[in-house]
C-alpha cells in the first residue's frame, strides 16, 4: 500500500457536477491512489482494468503530449471522448487525476473550470513552500 | 540450474537460469522511450515494469527453493543479472532490510536520468519488495566514472534517505 495521500477527495471531485461517473488519482510514481465509482453509477468497465489503467495509461498519455510543452506552453489537461463517456487526465501537483463525465458538455465544462481552478491553487500552494 | 546462458541454436532459444529470454538491445528501448515520452515518465514506465519483474523473479526462485534463505535467493538472482549481461552485481543488505545498497561493477547501462536510470535498479526493488514484504524505492541512482561502478539505495518506502 502507498502512504501517499490523493490531493483531493472522490467526494470534492464528485460534487463538481453529478455526471461526473469516476474518478482516479496514482501518484507520479505509477501508485494507484485512488480507483472510484460515483455510488450508485455502475461502471462501463471492470475494477481492476480501471486500476492497471490508472498506474501508467494518464501518464503516458500527458508524457506523451508533454513532448510539445515548449513549443505550445505545457500541458494543462489532456480530454478522451470515448463513445460512451469523456474522460479528463491532468496533473494535480504531483500526482495524475483521472476522471470520467458523461457525454453532457456543460458537465465537462464545470469540471475543466473546476480543474482550472484546483490547478492554480495547487500550483501558487508549491510556490509558496 | 546451469551457470552459463543455454542457447539452442536448432531452436533459436537463449535461457538463462532456465527461463527463456530475448537478448535486445535495452538502451536503445529505453532512449526511444524517453524520446517518446520524455525522461521522467519513461523512468516511471520502465521502473514499474521492472519492479513488476523483479517481484516476479524473485517469487518463482522461492517457489523452485522454498527452504532457500534470502541471501541464497539474491545469490541467485545476482547470477542472473550477471549471465544475461547486466553486469556484476553486489548486494549488502543493512539490519533487517531497514536499508538495502546494490552496486553494479561495469554496469550494461551508466545513466542516471531517464528509463535507463529504473532499468538496473528497480528490479531489485521488486525483489526486496518481494522477499521482506513492504514495497522499496531506489533513493538515487550514481555512476562513478572512475571505478565505472552504478550504485543506489534501496530503502522501505515512506523512509526518508
Amino acid at each position: 500500500m502507498s502512504m501517499e495521500k490523493p490531493i483531493v477527495t472522490a467526494d470534492e471531485v464528485f460534487a463538481v457536477n453529478r455526471k461526473i461517473r469516476w474518478v482516479a488519482m496514482a501518484s507520479d510514481g505509477g501508485d494507484v491512489l485512488m480507483n472510484q465509482m460515483r455510488p450508485g453509477m455502475e461502471s462501463y468497465s471492470p475494477t481492476d482494468v480501471d486500476r492497471e489503467f490508472v498506474m501508467l495509461g494518464p501518464l503516458t498519455i500527458i508524457g506523451v503530449c508533454e513532448k510539445y510543452s515548449e513549443y505550445l506552453k505545457g500541458v494543462e489537461y489532456v480530454v478522451v471522448w470515448f463513445g460512451l463517456a469523456v474522460c479528463v487526465y491532468a496533473r494535480l501537483g504531483a500526482q495524475i487525476l483521472a476522471v470520467s463525465i458523461e457525454k453532457d458538455r456543460e458537465a465537462i465544462l464545470a469540471f475543466e473550470e473546476w480543474l482550472e481552478r484546483k490547478q492554480k491553487e495547487i500550483t501558487a500552494s508549491i510556490q509558496k513552500r | 540450474m546451469v551457470e552459463t546462458p543455454e542457447w539452442d541454436r536448432a531452436k533459436g532459444e537463449l535461457r538463462i537460469l532456465g527461463k527463456r529470454h530475448l537478448a535486445l538491445d535495452a538502451e536503445a528501448l529505453c532512449r526511444h522511450l524517453d524520446a517518446l515520452v520524455g525522461q521522467s515518465v519513461a523512468e516511471v514506465i520502465i521502473g514499474n515494469h521492472e519492479s513488476r519483474l523483479g517481484k516476479e523473479d524473485a517469487e518463482r526462485f522461492r517457489r523452485g527453493k522454498p527452504n532457500a534463505s534470502i541471501e541464497e535467493i539474491i545469490e541467485t538472482i545476482s547470477e542472473t543479472d550477471l549471465l544475461s549481461g547486466v553486469g556484476l552485481t553486489k548486494v549488502t543488505i543493512q539490519g533487517s532490510g531497514e536499508s538495502v545498497s546494490v552496486e553494479i561493477s561495469n554496469p550494461y547501462v551508466k545513466e542516471t536520468t531517464g528509463a535507463a536510470k529504473s532499468l538496473l535498479f528497480e528490479y531489485w526493488s521488486g525483489v526486496f519488495s518481494y522477499l521482506f514484504g513492504k514495497e522499496y524505492d531506489s533513493k538515487g541512482v550514481y555512476f562513478n566514472e572512475s571505478t565505472n561502478v552504478l550504485t543506489t539505495r534501496l530503502v522501505p518506502r515512506g523512509r526518508a534517505g
